[in-house]
């Protein structure tokens, strides 16, 4: 942010620290417990690996929203919504644009793309993220990085994901007043 | 683990299911170890819970004043999450929250969620 100041005859130009607003998610426990990882460990409780995990809320038609939990994924190009899910939920989505969704070792199931709304308390917008609708049992709830990635900045600090987004000086004032209901934990981006 | 759709007719209260001793003992030694206490040890408990009794189930949550009530488990009726959000906003509590936990204990190492096979 900068402000034009003048002095004298002059317009002086400085520049002003960016405001940013922030939730922290502590990550959720995972182990790997392979067996040969626990015995080149040493380990019986396997290795430590846990996840980030972002409640996020989707606008669904007639202004009604769902919250859904997410894993963050940053090797996962798009969001990844469950066909059953988005039934069950009620988000709609097309068919008419289809395609195939793979893992990076291989395999695939059929998916559909489409356009999402997500609802952000912490910019205080409706961003427009493009969704792959996963036609498969074994999909998960997953944020990758398109359109997030754009959006919102992201951290692991201490324990806990940051997601960050960058703000006026109104808006940080006013987020500093309103109190969330709910733990952070379970606080929608 | 439950298999088959299912929309409770009363809620489950996460945190009054029982644990097996064993798991109850990881968590222990994983909270003393950690030096978890008060709201992280009892986040940590909820997060095993929910993984424990429902990994790889879509499960529908309220946050209640006991921590996650379920409603849900694997259900794909259209109108029933209309209904439940509904009914739970006539009943003051607005947060209904869907998931599907992972495993906290996996033998596979993974590479991306988006297909989440055995």
């Amino acid at each position: 942010m900068n402000w034009h100041v003048r002095v004298g005859r002059r317009w002086i130009t400085r520049v002003m620290s960016p405001l940013f607003l922030t939730r922290r998610y502590e990550l959720v426990p995972t182990f790997n417990v392979a067996r040969s990882l626990k015995a080149l460990l040493t380990n019986p409780d396997g290795l430590s690996c846990s996840s980030p995990q972002i409640p996020v809320v989707i606008v669904t038609p007639y202004g009604n929203t769902a919250k859904l939990r997410f894993i963050y994924d940053t090797g996962a190009d798009l969001m990844v919504i469950p066909v059953y899910v988005a039934r069950h939920q009620g988000i709609p989505f097309r068919t008419d644009y289809p395609g195939r969704i793979g893992s990076s070792l291989g395999g695939g199931v059929r998916c559909y793309y489409d356009y999402v709304q997500v609802r952000s308390s912490l910019s205080g917008k409706t961003h427009r993220w493009v969704c792959a609708f996963a036609d498969s049992l074994q999909a998960r709830l997953i944020l990758g990085r398109a359109g997030f990635h754009d959006d919102f900045a992201t951290a692991v600090e201490g324990g806990h994901l940051v997601v960050r987004y960058r703000t006026s000086l109104g808006g940080f004032l006013k987020h500093l007043v309103t109190k969330p209901r709910v733990p952070e934990k379970w606080l929608p981006i | 683990m439950p298999t088959t759709p299912t929309r409770l007719s009363e809620p489950i209260v996460l945190a009054d299911l029982p644990l097996p001793p064993d798991v109850a003992g990881e968590i222990e030694t994983y909270c003393r170890e950690h030096r978890l206490h008060g709201r992280q040890r009892e986040d940590f408990e909820e997060e095993v819970r929910l993984s424990h009794f429902f990994s790889g189930n879509y499960v529908v949550a309220a946050l209640g004043p006991r921590g996650l009530e379920i409603h849900a488990i694997d259900s794909e009726e259209p109108d029933g999450i209309y209904e439940l959000r509904k009914r739970l906003r006539a009943e003051g509590n607005p947060d209904v929250i869907s998931l599907i936990p992972l495993p906290w204990k996996d033998p596979i190492t993974r590479v991306g969620y988006s297909i989440y096979g055995p």
